[in-house]
């Protein structure tokens, strides 16, 4: 587009310091989460010290995953940035390589943050319940990798959006340009949510079986259950990403007009999916610990709990279904 | 062309727009629905007997949270009369 400006590598650079800059923001606040919950465990359960202390680096270990999927797509971006690319100057490449650094910079806020809530709570419930503390790590560990799900979509699309070869005829083309874009942030911004979720629930359920942990398995059941509700707004982010990305059969025949058009109509179908999926991940993960909670302190009453449960995630997902529907028929206008 | 270009900018405007509405719009009742869910389930696990009272309530309360999400439905709708 513009002569002698190789926009694509300038671009792969800028992309590798989103991804690192936004990854380090969650899992560096869930580090320090997981830290506090650690030592005041250790103040009112000195002689578990060595199992605390064990717990956290455990719980940090996990909480830092998202950010090392940041840094990983971070290198590879500088690797594209820093060799001879084909077309340096293709908007369309240029585009796709800020979407992969925007994808797994957002979605990683999420997890890291979720993933430390998680682990705080589980020391928490160590400090209570020191004989369990093993019955704890596990299932603090299947919540995070739960937790961990929606940074792993992230880590998709980047790959994806790093290695994409559009066709040679359609390097300059805006429109192409945008869905890339536009895919990379429908799926980071969507992780947010689901991972701030998905750690809630999961620290939910810790403090649950710290306060009961005769009903870990209803406990891990009810968790698993409502990180599965909290992942359906990331999954319909998913949803939009794939579809901005791989189909773009129509391309060829937009004139410049038409580009603009269809560019601004990319990016608002996969910004609205994104922040869309924000809030009702936050909100359904709200629920689950709640529903987790609930059911420690009154186990008999597991089958209102659920009814409510159901219903009122059912209804705080309505929001992410009007969001999806408005992408879809902007993606199909 | 440059008529072209500039009715191709307002209706794109009117489609990002709608996306940006809808978009933000989701947010707040998804965050505030979770949360009134989360405060009926707790209060079932402490008053039982008031089952049918919470639940009805939670759900007035939701609905009424869904209306800005309402609104920027409507909204989103109107934009994509004016980008199509």
């Amino acid at each position: 587009m513009i002569e002698g400006i190789e926009i694509a590598n300038t671009a792969a650079f800028i992309g590798a310091a989103l991804a690192v800059g936004f990854g380090a923001i969650g899992s560096g606040f869930g580090i320090g989460t997981a830290g506090v919950g650690a030592t005041i465990a250790m103040a009112t359960q000195p002689h578990e010290r060595s199992s605390l202390f064990r717990g956290m680096l455990i719980s940090q270990a996990v909480a830092s995953n998202p950010s090392i999927f940041a840094l990983v797509i971070g290198l590879i971006l500088y690797n594209i940035g820093d060799s001879k690319l084909p077309a340096p100057d293709s908007v369309v490449m240029a585009c796709a390589y800020l979407g992969a650094g925007l994808s797994i910079g957002f979605g990683a806020i999420g997890s890291g943050a979720g993933n430390g809530q998680t682990g705080s709570e589980a020391m928490t419930a160590i400090g209570r319940m020191p004989s369990h503390s093993s019955k704890i790590t596990i299932m603090m560990l299947v919540g995070q990798a739960m937790g961990q799900t929606p940074v792993l979509f992230c880590l998709v699309i980047s790959l994806i959006l790093c290695y994409v070869q559009p066709h040679a005829t359609l390097q300059q083309n805006l429109a192409l340009g945008a869905a890339y874009l536009a895919a990379g942030l429908s799926i980071g911004l969507g992780a947010i949510g689901s991972g701030l979720g998905n750690g809630m629930s999961a620290a939910g359920a810790m403090s649950a079986i710290g306060r009961n942990p005769e009903q870990t398995p209803k406990l891990s059941v009810m968790m698993i259950v409502g990180q599965a509700m909290g992942q359906t707004p990331v999954l319909f982010s998913l949803v939009v990403s794939f579809m901005l990305i791989f189909s773009n059969a129509e391309f060829v025949k937009y004139g410049s007009a038409d580009q603009v058009l269809h560019s601004f109509r990319f990016l608002g179908a996969g910004v609205c999916m994104g922040l869309a999926a924000i809030g009702p991940g936050i909100g359904s993960g709200y629920t689950g610990a709640a529903l987790c909670e609930g059911m420690a302190d009154r186990p008999e009453l597991s089958q209102k709990l659920n009814n409510i449960y159901f219903v009122g995630t059912g209804v705080a997902q309505s929001t992410a279904i009007y969001g999806f529907v408005i992408s879809l028929i902007l993606f199909s206008l | 062309m440059a008529a072209e270009m500039s009715e191709a900018i307002m209706k794109g405007a009117a489609l990002l727009g709608a996306g940006l509405c809808m978009g933000f719009g989701a947010i707040g009742p998804g965050i505030g629905e979770g949360f009134a869910a989360g405060k009926a389930c707790e209060a079932i696990s402490r008053r039982p007997e008031e089952y049918s009272t919470l639940f009805r309530t939670m759900l007035v309360g939701q609905a009424v949270t869904e209306s800005t999400g309402i609104y920027s439905l409507v909204i989103a709708f109107l934009l994509f009369g004016i980008g199509k």
